[in-house]
């Protein structure tokens, strides 16, 4: 990895994780468990059109890794990491194919991948199939939260200097 | 090739959302039962009314830590935990069949059994 891609991750791994430690500071917006903005996603929209996905792999793993670490919240990683592989797993291809200008239809539904993945492990600890029954509400509260985050990932996209992926 | 792909993913996201939000609104009118069931670490500890006119308190304890649930005159709710969000204690009364209240830090489960189609004259109604 070239020295100006270093960078660049890091810088980008930093971001995401003040967003992400502040954004655990803040308390629920709708006392639904889940229910989150995800601001520290506008981060991974942003290195997956400035960078490459394996890179955007390493700022969401760093991300994590450390988020969990300094917000105490250890017990909740095997959560975010589900959300967020799965949620890699419809980003990725997705901002493949989508203009930087549209980067919120895949913010939308990558933050609904990402709550079926949290959800997921949360039905299999608590052994309760009962809690897919919280899907339907996640999934709108994941529509809305992907679609401010994109429409933010966008904004700051077109501020950036274009010379991210060449770099 | 673009324009399709962009049409094509918004038509996808407006359909997941309004497929979501009917959900949401069918959960959110349903009538719920009067039978309530507490899991902690996926095993059973209460299971019985959700209601009762004098104020009933359960511990539940887990590997992870405490819950203090109350059943009162108007339902069923946690009143104070050791968990680090609180939201358990944040979603106040047990409202629908369809929306458990849940710790995931502590691993508990509150619930209504059954339909409560059952209990129609006297359900628990939003």
């Amino acid at each position: 990895m070239k020295t100006n891609r270093i960078t660049k991750t890091a810088l980008l791994t930093g971001i995401a994780l003040i967003i992400h430690v502040l954004e655990a500071q803040l308390p629920p917006i709708v006392p639904v468990p889940g229910v989150k903005l995800g601001l520290a996603n506008v981060v991974t929209l942003l290195s997956l059109y400035m960078l490459s996905p394996r890179e955007t792999v390493l700022v969401v793993a760093c991300r994590l890794l450390l988020g969990s670490f300094f917000s105490g919240g250890w017990s909740q990683l095997m959560y975010a990491a589900a959300g967020s592989f799965l949620s890699l797993c419809v980003m990725i291809p997705l901002c493949r194919i989508t203009p930087p200008k549209y980067m919120f239809l895949p913010s939308v539904l990558s933050a609904a991948a990402h709550n079926l993945g949290q959800l997921t492990v949360a039905v299999l600890v608590t052994c309760t199939p009962a809690l897919f029954m919280y899907l339907p509400i996640l999934t709108v509260s994941g529509c809305a939260a992907g679609l401010f985050t994109g429409l933010c990932a966008a904004a700051v996209y077109d501020r950036f200097p274009k010379t991210g992926k060449s770099a | 090739m673009r324009n399709k792909t962009v049409k094509i993913l918004s038509g996808v996201c407006a359909l997941l959302f309004a497929v979501a939000l009917g959900f949401v609104l069918i959960q959110y009118f349903s009538v719920s039962g009067e039978e309530i069931e507490i899991l902690s670490d996926g095993k059973v500890i209460y299971t019985g009314k959700g209601v009762s006119a004098e104020p009933v308190y359960i511990d539940a304890v887990s590997a992870h830590g405490v819950n203090r649930i109350r059943i009162d005159a108007n339902g069923v709710l946690v009143e104070s935990a050791d968990c680090k969000n609180l939201e358990c204690v944040h979603m106040g009364y047990l409202k629908s069949a369809y929306m458990p209240i849940v710790c995931l830090p502590n691993n508990l489960v509150i619930r209504y059994t059954g339909s409560g189609e059952a209990s129609a004259p006297d359900a628990i109604s939003r």
